[in-house]
């Protein structure tokens, strides 16, 4: 008799064991609903939320803005300067025999250069524009021409200028210059 | 027979003397005589003719391009490997150098970046620096849209010809400070700057 009372007392103590467990686990199935329709938890990708008051952004990555690597936009930048390298070369002391005369001018857009050229040649006293060619192919030269302007018998001191042109658009693309001396003999 | 002969040998003899003559004549022990040497230049085929005389031929290589990168905090890199490379048989130097800002833009003062803090966003505005050879650095001063950078051969802007390949070149170094911009520009061309050269020759005749 007093064994089964002593196993009938055991079976009710494990009974409300088990049905405390049951509510605490149907506690823990509330809260944890509960908590999943709080603001803050992103649904559409499982994704669960540092902050449930702030929707981050999913596009959002780590890092700001990006370092660029200086030895690689250095070598970009050598690279420009290598295309725009123009070689110029001309006759430093052109004679004509007189004010309306062709001289000797021998310009040459040498076969190194990678635009064609337009050279005008400026007077140093006035600033006048004296002469413009037109465009001169790489690889090309012109050994005389007349100038825009009859100039009286003398020297004069000028300067050079040459330009790499856009053969597309025949923009100006860069210039450089060299002193000429231009002499006209009668 | 005899005397048509005796002719023909005091004409050969005549002739013989003759050309003697032409050379100098020295005529005592110890006397000197002067032999001319000429010269001619000649184009590159060394043609030599009374057509073909030219003066040395001035070739000189020569950046027209500067290109700079800023980036977001204002900082300014520029290309390293800009050089002037003299590939005439003569020496020559840099005679000037000019910049000109290009339309939509303004120059200003070089100098710390700092010293743009308060320009405006989107005003257009660059400061310049360049030297040649390692020497002074010519400067944008003002807001004048064209400035001599550098005004006459200095230190450091001379080249020797082409023999030398240790001294037929002139480094050219450059820097820049930029206002802020609101949107990204690519190759956009800000200024633009000419070299002059010219032979380096013992006295230019004007």
């Amino acid at each position: 008799m007093s064994s089964k009372g002593s196993s009938n007392k055991r079976n009710t103590t494990t009974r409300n064991a088990l049905i405390a467990i049951a509510v605490l686990l149907v506690i823990a199935v509330i809260v944890y609903f509960v908590q999943s329709g709080k603001p803050g938890t992103d649904k559409q990708d499982g994704t669960e939320t540092k902050n449930p008051g702030i929707i981050y952004d999913s596009n959002a990555v780590e890092g700001g803005w990006d370092e660029a690597d200086l030895d690689t936009i250095v070598e970009g930048l050598n690279e420009k300067v290598e295309e725009g390298m123009i070689n110029i070369s001309m006759n430093t002391s052109p004679s004509f025999e007189n004010g309306s005369a062709a001289g000797n001018l021998m310009i040459v857009n040498e076969g190194v250069n990678r635009y064609p050229q337009i050279v005008e040649i400026i007077r140093n006293d006035t600033n006048e524009q004296i002469y413009r060619s037109g465009a001169i192919p790489v690889g090309s030269k012109i050994e005389t021409a007349k100038l825009n302007t009859v100039l009286s018998a003398g020297t004069y001191e000028c300067t050079a200028l040459f330009y790499n042109v856009d053969p597309d658009t025949g923009s100006y693309l860069g210039c450089a210059g060299a002193i000429i001396k231009i002499t006209v003999l009668n | 027979m005899k005397k048509i002969l005796s002719l023909i040998l005091v004409l050969c003899l005549s002739l013989t003397v003759s050309a003697t003559a032409f050379a100098a004549e020295i005529d005592t022990s110890g006397g000197t005589g002067s032999t001319p040497v000429e010269l001619t230049t000649t184009n590159g085929g060394i043609g030599g003719g009374e057509d073909d005389i030219a003066p040395t031929k001035l070739s000189v290589t020569v950046p027209t391009a500067l290109p700079m990168a800023m980036s977001d905090d204002g900082s300014v890199v520029t290309a390293t490997g800009c050089k002037i490379v003299n590939n005439s048989y003569g020496p020559v130097r840099v005679k000037n150098v000019t910049i000109t800002a290009a339309n939509g833009w303004h120059l200003t003062a070089y100098g710390d970046k700092a010293s743009l803090a308060w320009e405006k966003v989107d005003s257009h505005k660059l400061g310049f620096a360049i030297r040649v050879g390692g020497s002074t650095w010519g400067i944008t001063t003002n807001d004048d849209d064209t400035q001599l950078l550098i005004d006459g051969p200095v230190v450091g802007c001379y080249m020797s010809g082409v023999g030398n390949p240790n001294g037929n070149y002139a480094n050219i170094d450059y820097a820049a400070i930029v206002t802020p911009l609101s949107s990204a520009v690519t190759s956009a061309t800000v200024a633009t700057v000419v070299f002059v050269v010219e032979w380096d020759a013992v006295e230019y005749v004007k």
